[in-house]
């Protein structure tokens, strides 16, 4: 029983020195009539830095070139000067670079934090389609969390190209 | 034994000033996008202008869109309020050498609050109609889904 509780114990600590992890949030609020019909694409706006503070590491451009190319992946992205239904526009609201080294001393101390507040405008009218909300972060974990600054925002547009995947070949629904 | 409630003492306060440490405070504004849909309807078909652009011709509706603000409040909230099943998982497989630390209020916890305050949500209408006199008219959007404009232009010359 003993031996079994310690190897437990071991196992948490090598998961703790080595694994990051921390928890995912994600608000959309699209109504169900939006679509993005095949042969559709959307103009991608740089990211605005609205945290209030300068980014030490650059987690805009990080993000924007990311979500650059999970576009281009799924042939959404427009050119430039090519028409678009859609414009993506998004906001880094809060953005905490945190530490590896906070982490493994004790979870939540050091924690890295990417929210991106992002919409969909009609191209057309200006008018909001959609509107979403991402929170990443990385509050636990150790030597392997390193880097978890760079990477945090790539998540966020993970979530966000996640709720687009769901729009993509929806049908109309009937006027 | 004894040692006992000196650390049920120490996790209390811990407790304690966890509590206190977590008030939120303002961190940032931004802005975001809302959307108004006007319908605009008259006493005489008219044509509706809004800065210099013509938008059509009563009963009309367009889509309105100007800036919401947002304001991000930030606490600092403990570990069992953040990520209770990790907390859990520490404090068991370290026989609760964790738990005492873990009431410490260590990770910023984030809220988005719309502020109620609008910007460029002035919207700027002139009707015009033949024999007609144009009329100005102006109203203030506050993030509703569809605002219904009623308007009645007096004919040239009418007292």
């Amino acid at each position: 029983m003993l031996k079994s509780w310690c190897q437990n114990a071991c196992l948490l600590v090598v998961a703790h020195v080595l694994v990051g992890c921390g928890a995912t949030q994600f608000v959309a609020k699209m109504p169900d009539s939006l679509a993005v019909k095949p042969g559709d694409t959307i103009e991608l706006l740089p990211i605005e830095n609205a945290t209030g503070k300068t980014l030490e590491v650059p987690a805009d451009k990080i993000f924007d070139e990311y979500m650059a190319k999970l576009l281009q992946e799924r042939k959404l992205l427009a050119a430039p000067a090519q028409p678009s239904s859609l414009v993506f526009k998004a906001k880094l609201v809060e953005y905490e670079p945190g530490n590896a080294f906070g982490r493994w001393l004790l979870p939540g101390v050091g924690t890295t934090v990417c929210t991106v507040h992002a919409e969909l405008l009609d191209k057309k009218t200006g008018a909001l389609a959609g509107r979403m909300e991402a929170r990443q972060t990385v509050s636990f974990g150790g030597a392997y969390s390193i880097g978890a600054d760079e990477y945090i925002c790539k998540r966020a547009a993970d979530d966000l190209i996640a709720e687009i995947d769901k729009r993509l070949g929806k049908k109309e629904p009937p006027q | 034994m004894s040692t006992r409630p000196g650390f049920l003492t120490l996790v209390l306060a811990l407790a304690m000033a966890a509590g206190c440490a977590s008030v939120a405070h303002k961190a940032s504004t931004y802005t975001r996008t809302a959307t108004t849909i006007v319908e605009v309807t008259s006493n005489v078909p008219s044509d509706v202008w809004m800065a210099n652009q013509k938008i059509g011709t009563t009963p009309v509706s367009f889509p309105f869109s100007y800036e919401e603000e947002v304001e991000r409040q930030v606490k600092t909230a403990t570990y069992w309020e953040t990520n209770p099943g990790i907390a859990a998982a520490v404090t068991v497989l370290s026989l609760g050498v964790y738990l005492p630390f873990s009431a410490i209020p260590v990770e910023a916890q984030s809220e988005f609050r719309p502020t109620g305050t609008y910007v460029k949500n002035k919207l700027v209408l002139r009707l015009t109609s033949e024999s007609y006199e144009s009329l100005d008219h102006s109203v203030d959007l506050k993030g509703e889904p569809r605002v219904e404009v009623n308007l009645t232009l007096k004919k040239a010359g009418a007292q």
